[in-house]
């Protein structure tokens, strides 16, 4: 009541400053940027864009190439991080693996978070019977474990790239429904959205215009949050076998390959751990930074 | 401080004069951190109240009025601390305390009573419990506890007190939580009571209610109040003095009649005439240094056609029916208020109006100008009405905070409803929006900006502006100054005022402000229960006779002036008793007798029979 | 109360059919022939035919389906296509040994991250909450073998006080199992801890910083009062949710961290099931999950409903 940010005194048109519409999303950036948390966590994720991205620049090993008489040798000069049983360089097959890890995670939290944002908004907006009808689906789809759903269809289908991505898309989209759901009927009873109902617009420009530009934070922080998820169910199917196929440089193919040697070349386990963990943390580290961008102005707008 | 050493009531209630200040806050600043910068809300300031006495503290939307109140005990909002100054309530140093220290003199020296008692009470508890509660600190055995609830239950005047310790708190009534709640504050015997907003979320008769409780329970216990409002009315009818708080400066302290008769700061002259009172015959005009005058409500003229008529509209929810056969007619240029409590269907029926929920039974008809005469039919919903149709009638919403698409520059919001209704092509619809954004008393520059970067009232005008661009007959206004300070109330209801003028508009008003309907409305219907329960000319209706129940809605309404012992100044000027019976032919009006619902008083003016021998007229007391 | 109840048993059971149907169509209707697919490219057409014949794919799907459901309501499960025993027997016994983990885990995560979650938001910003915060943003940041394989590391090689992989058996009496047990519970409770954690320190958060927990404190009440009195009812029904979550999830989500220790659980049988392409029991295995994760969320309402009056009382109010 008394927030001195919201102290508005006065009223008209007097004292109208050239103020640029760019100020929510600048706001925005600065609350981001002067979050450590969210900084390191960008900045984490970054890193490792640009690490996949110049892996063949950055390392002159191939990450495939078997060189036996160079197997299994401790961190050196040659090999900062050690060779595998194969003799396959730990590091450069730590870098190339996250080109896989970020391609496919990706592709797939992009495919789940774009399906389930269109029918969150569209079940949200009309209601009725097809509300009932698509959210007692998606408890249904819920209901079965995502490894379980992702196995089936790894089974029926045969692994690959592609069908890991359909298969993530079937196991999380419905998650997205119920939050993108949540926050669109959050957006729907408000005034700006009945004024466009009482002109008798249609419920796709509604949509586009009033519903969807007001929750796209909700959005983002779910893509970021998701993306966890997907890196981590996807190296857990690499690690059980179904995933990534022998020899790609996968990180949940590695630690699941050099497991056995763990004693004696713990680097070539504890080095794809390392990049998975930071991968993720930087992206749980950038979806608390977006929420808390825009949260804090939440918490503001209440009081 | 144990029971025992504290006085009684009896020895609390000697004469003000002689007595110590209980509350003494001196110099009192506070600041909060709001990116990376301190932003001082409260600054300097200074006030106390006598054992006995209720101090007002009085102030618009940021003026830091709430925050000194919590101070009193000893409560920050997360974010703020105390930068400088003393709080002193009952003797002891609150900024000070440590925790402990804290807890104790909440626990028996201070209470709070909130604005919204909905939010205050704790969902999962009974209300028995949570009164309970605040006597443990006392050390009294459960039986007496027990007792002592059940005896507060009574004192706050809520029935069945045996059965409603048992309940929860969303089975309550507002004006029945506000009650928990204030059961809750005096349960301690306090010294000090600190009341922020106590009344703001209720409606007029259960806080004329609310209000005379607290009244008479503070005057019973010898309590100090502290009360935190913007309501000048509430101030007028509670207080004995006043501190007028304005950007966290007070700029003005002084007993209250002194304050209401002959303030002497220009922003306290500034925000006493900004009040509409219920005796005004029209607008109040401010000027800059608080000079009141009433603008003269322009007449409709008698040849003016009808611009929209409703006949037996029944709008059901479900089983519920919302609005129960309402027949009503609006002119061109009129201003028909439409006013009732919450829940008297006022809001379905409009919102109907406006296409969002087509009635269940009954015509509605919109009439052109032209035309011949049968006018167009709006018992459907918006997208069944020809586009010509839609635009002719808009809706203008309450709250400033949600009314505009937050992601939208203000110009957008415009001229989406010029395309939208054909009314503009894309090289002429800047300029459209433009001349609209000035029609409504707008600067043009802020077509730029984002509905966050402008303050409640103009937010309020772009909302106005957008009604506008559909080039309306009618435009439904729900509430629209409601939840804005009065200063800038004043302000929009002129806009209103002079915008109907200029476009001949016709108005539906709703409002459960009857001193703002006094001002701006031509005619008035009242609702109640989904029914009109009286109809007609402003000045008819406020002058009377009237229903019992807007009889006892205009009793309610506190007006800003200090009338001895109470500020409930709106007795009806020539009130005459109907007993609403069949029989009963009011004089001056010839042909009343025949229709078995209504009394007809002429000029338009019509009440709905009642009962006779039911309390105000069948009405059910829901508080 | 009692016709919502029944409202949410009929809807749950409406969820574990759909699901049934959903995972019989992916398995049986989705492309080329399930007894080619069963078998692989290069099976005799013999072979073939015979699995067919075995797997009634001669009837129209609906029937297949009506059948199949009609066993799983008795309680028969088919017969595996790799043992040919009955699905049944298998199951219940990987599913009492993955009971054991799911039953311990759910007993120390639950209460751990409740603890901590409240510590965390209690302490907001301060040093607790700092700690606790860092140590579930790494929970959750590495997957379950990771923290499995990190566990055996230290725990079975480093200091071998534990074993590393599970020798026994599926039909194993519970005694022999217990100390197997020991690891896998550890590594899903870390994870496991760390969602739930989360979620109880930001609905923590924001009940502490609602309305009427300020009238309670205001009250003068004693601190620990005010926060399991009035706070934690409010706070823990959003976490109730993310509880039942996690708990249907342990069912499949047991899958990795059994097939680090060499479990004989559920997720063990699954991923046998998989690879030996064995359809009834990777069908049953989903239906058992799918009832799992319907009764956790029943579990859940009723646990909203004891701690919301508004629930149990009916909505009575007048706003």
């Amino acid at each position: 009541m008394s927030d001195p940010s919201q102290n508005r005194a006065g009223d008209g048109g007097q004292g109208a400053g050239p103020a640029p519409a760019t100020g929510a999303l600048r706001r925005t950036l600065r609350s981001l940027t002067r979050s450590t948390p969210a900084m390191v966590g960008l900045g984490l994720v970054a890193l490792h864009v640009l690490l996949a991205l110049f892996a063949p620049l950055l390392t002159p090993y191939s990450p495939t190439a078997n060189t036996p008489d160079q197997a299994l040798l401790g961190p050196g000069a040659d090999h900062w991080a050690g060779t595998d049983a194969l003799g396959r360089d730990v590091l450069t097959r730590v870098l190339y693996g996250g080109q896989y890890a970020l391609v496919v995670s990706f592709a797939a939290t992009a495919c789940a978070v774009a399906l389930g944002t269109l029918l969150g908004c569209v079940t949200a907006l009309r209601g009725g019977w097809f509300d009932d009808a698509l959210m007692r689906v998606l408890d249904a789809v819920l209901a079965i474990p995502p490894i379980l759903a992702l196995l089936v269809v790894v089974t029926v289908l045969g692994a690959g790239p592609a069908v890991i991505v359909l298969a993530v898309t079937i196991v999380y989209a419905p998650q997205v429904v119920r939050v993108v759901r949540a926050a669109a009927l959050g957006v729907a009873p408000l005034d700006y959205v009945t004024a466009a109902r009482a002109r008798g617009e249609r419920t796709l420009p509604i949509l586009v215009r009033e519903v969807l530009p007001n929750i796209v934070n909700v959005v983002a922080v779910e893509f970021a949050m998701r993306a966890s998820w997907v890196v981590l169910l996807i190296s857990s199917l690499s690690f059980l076998g179904f995933g990534a196929n022998p020899p790609t440089p996968d990180w949940g193919l590695m630690v699941s390959e050099n497991r056995t040697a763990m004693v004696v070349v713990p680097w070539a386990s504890l080095a794809p751990i390392l990049a998975l963990a930071t991968l993720v943390v930087g992206l749980n580290l950038s979806a608390d930074g977006l929420s808390k961008a825009w949260g804090v102005d939440r918490v503001k707008e209440s009081s | 401080m144990s029971t025992a050493d504290r006085p009684t009531t009896a020895d609390r209630r000697t004469d003000a004069a002689s007595r110590e200040p209980v509350v003494r806050v001196d110099r009192l600043s506070v600041a909060y951190r709001s990116g990376g910068a301190d932003v001082t809300v409260v600054r300097e300031v200074s006030f106390e109240a006598a054992a006995g006495e209720t101090v007002a503290v009085v102030g618009e939307s940021g003026s830091g009025k709430s925050t000194v109140a919590g101070t009193l005990l000893g409560h920050l909002r997360h974010g703020s601390r105390v930068t400088g100054g003393r709080v002193e309530v009952a003797g002891r140093d609150v900024l000070a305390l440590d925790a402990r220290g804290l807890r104790n003199l909440r626990a028996t020296d201070v209470a709070l009573v909130g604005q919204n008692a909905g939010n205050a009470l704790t969902p999962s508890m009974r209300i028995g419990r949570q009164i309970e509660e605040s006597l443990l600190p006392l050390g009294l055995p459960r039986g007496q506890r027990q007792e002592r609830v059940r005896s507060l239950v009574a004192r706050v005047g809520l029935p069945d007190p045996v059965g409603i310790v048992r309940r929860y708190p969303h089975q309550l009534s507002g004006g029945q939580q506000q009650r928990v709640a204030i059961a809750m504050a005096l349960a301690a015997e306090p010294r000090v009571l600190v009341l922020d907003e106590p009344t703001t979320a209720l409606d007029v008769v259960t806080q004329a209610r609310i209000l005379d409780l607290v009244a008479g329970l503070s005057d019973e216990l010898g309590l100090t109040s502290v009360l935190v409002s913007h309501d000048l009315g509430v101030v007028a009818r509670m207080a004995d003095r006043v501190v007028v708080m304005r950007e966290g400066e007070v700029v003005e302290s002084a007993g209250t009649t002194a304050l209401f008769t002959a303030p002497e700061h220009a922003y306290t002259r500034h925000l006493l005439a900004s009040v509409p009172r219920i005796s005004d015959h029209g607008l109040a005009e401010v000027g800059e240094d608080g000079t009141r005058t009433v603008r003269a409500r322009r007449p409709v003229p008698d040849g003016a056609p009808e611009v929209v008529s409703m006949r037996d509209v029944t709008i059901d929810y479900g089983s519920h029916r919302a609005v129960d056969g309402v027949t009503l007619g609006l002119r061109r240029g009129e201003v028909l208020a439409l006013v009732g409590e919450s829940g008297s269907g006022k809001s379905t029926l409009a919102w109907s109006l406006a296409g969002l929920r087509p009635p269940t039974s009954g015509t509605m008809r919109l009439f052109g100008d032209t035309g011949d005469g049968a006018g167009d039919d709006l018992a459907t919903g918006a997208r069944g009405r020809p586009l010509d149709v839609r635009r002719r009638i808009q809706l203008a919403f309450q709250n400033a905070d949600t009314s505009l698409n937050p992601r939208r520059i203000v110009r957008d919001a415009v001229r989406r409803p010029l395309r939208f209704f054909g009314l503009a092509d894309r090289s002429g619809v800047d300029g459209r929006a433009h001349e609209l954004i000035r029609d409504v008393a707008l600067d043009p520059a802020l077509s730029d900006r984002l509905p966050e970067q402008l303050s409640g009232g103009q937010r309020q005008r772009v909302g106005i502006a957008r009604a506008l661009a559909g080039d309306p007959r009618v435009v439904v206004a729900d509430e629209v100054t409601t939840a804005l300070d009065v200063s800038v109330q004043a302000s929009v209801l002129a806009l209103l005022d002079d915008l109907r003028a200029q476009r001949d508009l016709a108005f539906v008003f709703i409002s459960h402000d009857l001193a703002v309907v006094r001002g701006i409305a031509d005619r008035v219907a009242v609702m109640r229960e989904g029914r009109v329960v009286e109809e007609g000319p402003v000045d008819a209706v406020f002058n009377g006779p009237n229903h019992p129940y807007t009889s006892r809605l205009m009793a309610a309404v506190l007006e800003p002036e200090p009338v001895g012992g109470g500020g409930t100044a709106s007795v009806p000027e020539e009130a005459r008793p109907l007993t609403g019976a069949s029989e009963e032919v009011p004089a001056g009006s010839p042909e009343g007798a025949d229709d078995p619902d209504w009394i007809d008083l002429g000029g338009g003016h019509r009440i709905r029979r009642w009962d006779p021998d039911a309390p105000d007229g069948a009405i059910a007391d829901a508080t | 109360m009692l016709f919502y109840v029944t409202r949410r048993l009929l809807s749950a059971v409406v969820t574990v059919l759909l699901a049934s149907v959903m995972v019989f169509a992916a398995v049986q209707l989705l492309p080329g022939d399930v007894a080619t697919q069963v078998l692989g490219q290069d099976a005799t057409p013999e072979a073939v035919a015979a699995l067919r014949d075995q797997m009634d794919l001669n009837r129209p799907a609906v029937l297949r389906f009506l059948d199949w459901i009609a066993g799983v309501v008795r309680g028969d499960f088919g017969v595996s296509l790799v043992s040919g025993e009955a699905v049944a027997g298998t199951l219940w016994l990987h599913l009492r040994n993955t009971m054991l983990i799911a039953v311990a885990t759910v007993a120390v995560a639950v209460t751990s991250s409740i603890v901590l979650g409240v510590l965390a938001g209690l302490y907001r910003d301060r040093w607790p909450d700092t700690v606790i915060s860092t140590l579930t943003l790494i929970g959750m940041s590495v997957p379950e073998f990771v923290v499995a394989t990190l566990l055996v590391l230290a725990l079975s090689i480093t200091v071998p006080v534990l074993p590393a992989v599970v020798l026994d058996e599926a039909s194993a009496p519970v005694a022999d199992l217990l100390p197997a047990i020991v690891l896998p519970t550890v590594a899903l409770s870390v994870v496991m801890t760390a969602y739930i954690v989360r979620m109880t320190r930001t609905s923590v958060i924001d009940v502490m910083a609602g309305e009427f927990v300020t009238t309670a404190r205001l009250k003068g009440i004693g601190t620990a009062r005010v926060v399991v009195r009035h706070a934690l009812p409010s706070a823990l029904l959003p976490t109730l949710n993310v509880i039942a979550m996690n708990v249907a999830w342990l069912v499949g989500g047991v899958a990795v961290v059994e097939n680090v220790f060499n479990y004989p659980g559920v997720g063990q049988l699954m991923l046998e099931a998989v690879h030996n392409r064995d359809l009834p029991v990777l069908q049953a295995i989903a239906v058992v999950s799918a009832v799992v994760y319907v009764l956790c969320n029943l579990a859940a309402d009723l646990g909203a409903m004891a701690l919301n009056p508004r629930l149990r009382t009916g909505e009575r109010s007048t706003r």
